[in-house]
């Protein structure tokens, strides 16, 4: 009933209003088959914001994380004071160079928390980031 | 007058209406015919165009004195005498006419009086300036039933267009409402504003959307749990 709902706030707004879903599926669709023009498809049928505004949304957080003065840059949806695990995993490309130097070294985090039932902090204040239509950083 | 013909002319030199003349219908129309013109005639095709059209216009009322036995006598129909009129001139189209003269329609009441005398009545029903023709032997009980039909119809109509403006009414104050919802989301949006319990449905739009899934007023006990 709230995708129906969803849905019609979307459409009858002609886009003002974003609902979670209508921001939501395309993210998800977009982290899953990396297509834009399946986002397009569900933009059409009023299931998801456009691809632009998607990106303008995702150079907004990125933007905000380089901002914020924090060592590590922290999903928002972390709380703190959550027993928390961490598993780290790096993946080496080691590619073919001369002399062994300029390889490519990635690591990658993930933090699991149980879900806290009752009052939550508030969050943290986040800089405060212009909307403009940038895409990318 | 442009034959100079000079009974005519005589009649036509006093005061016509003083001297109360008229015409004898057939008369002046086989007075008035065009006459064939010498080519057609020396030619020898028989009958003249003019001399088709009127068969052809005697048959289709023929035709249509046949509908108004079978049907409007019969079934006892008030019908209008525009719609007779386009039914004659359906007729002759059929039977081959392309330019319907103006006379043909004009002269429908007047036939049709001739043939039907007092069998058909014409009557300004409406008071407007369409004439309906009427059986004479229309029987009360079928003016009652004609009434009876058409009130019912009028009531179908009424209930009909009112469901429509319920619709209407109501698709208007869901689209008011949403309208009237401010977009509270932060930008860049946070976790929190993508949140289920983030999402507010309007009462508007939720009442609407539970009586149209569900048929009630209120949500049933399993989906109420549902929704938390």
């Amino acid at each position: 009933m709230k995708s129906f709902a969803q849905d019609l706030m979307f459409g009858v707004s002609r886009g003002k209003i974003k609902p979670p879903k209508q921001i939501l599926l395309p993210s998800a669709v977009k982290t899953l088959t990396n297509n834009d023009e399946l986002i397009q498809k569900l933009n059409r049928c009023v299931h998801g914001i456009a691809y632009s505004q998607l990106e303008e949304i995702n150079t907004a957080l990125c933007l905000q994380k380089m901002a914020s003065t924090s060592e590590i840059p922290l999903a928002d949806n972390i709380q703190p004071h959550v027993s928390t695990t961490l598993a780290w995993d790096n993946i080496d490309r080691l590619e073919e160079t001369l002399s062994g130097e300029g390889t490519s070294h990635r690591v990658n985090g993930i933090a699991v928390q149980t879900r806290h039932f009752g009052p939550q902090l508030p969050p943290e204040p986040s800089t405060h980031i212009v909307k403009t239509k940038e895409r990318s950083v | 007058m442009k034959k100079k013909d000079s009974r005519i002319l005589a009649i036509a030199s006093r005061e016509i209406v003083a001297a109360e003349a008229c015409y004898h219908r057939t008369c002046y129309k086989g007075y008035t015919r065009a006459e064939a013109s010498p080519t057609i005639a020396s030619d020898g095709c028989g009958e003249s165009l003019e001399d088709e059209y009127t068969n052809l216009e005697s048959e289709a009322y023929q035709m249509l004195f046949d509908y108004i036995r079978s049907d409007v006598l019969a079934n006892e129909k008030i019908v209008r005498l525009t719609e007779l009129t386009e039914l004659l001139a359906s007729y002759l189209t059929s039977l081959g006419v392309e330019e319907i003269k103006l006379s043909t329609k004009k002269h429908l009441r007047r036939n049709l009086q001739a043939e039907f005398g007092d069998g058909l009545l014409f009557e300004n029903l409406l008071e407007t300036a369409s004439v309906f023709i009427v059986p004479a032997n229309l029987s009360p009980l079928h003016v009652a039933k004609y009434i009876t039909t058409i009130l019912l119809e009028k009531q179908d109509n009424a209930s009909q267009s009112s469901r429509s403006a319920n619709i209407h009414q109501a698709a208007i104050n869901i689209r008011e409402a949403i309208q009237r919802t401010e977009n509270k989301m932060s930008w860049p949006p946070r976790p929190s504003d993508l949140a289920d319990s983030a999402m507010n449905v309007l009462k508007e739009l939720d009442s609407f959307l539970q009586t149209l899934m569900t048929g009630k007023k209120e949500w049933p006990d399993e989906i109420q749990e549902c929704r938390g």
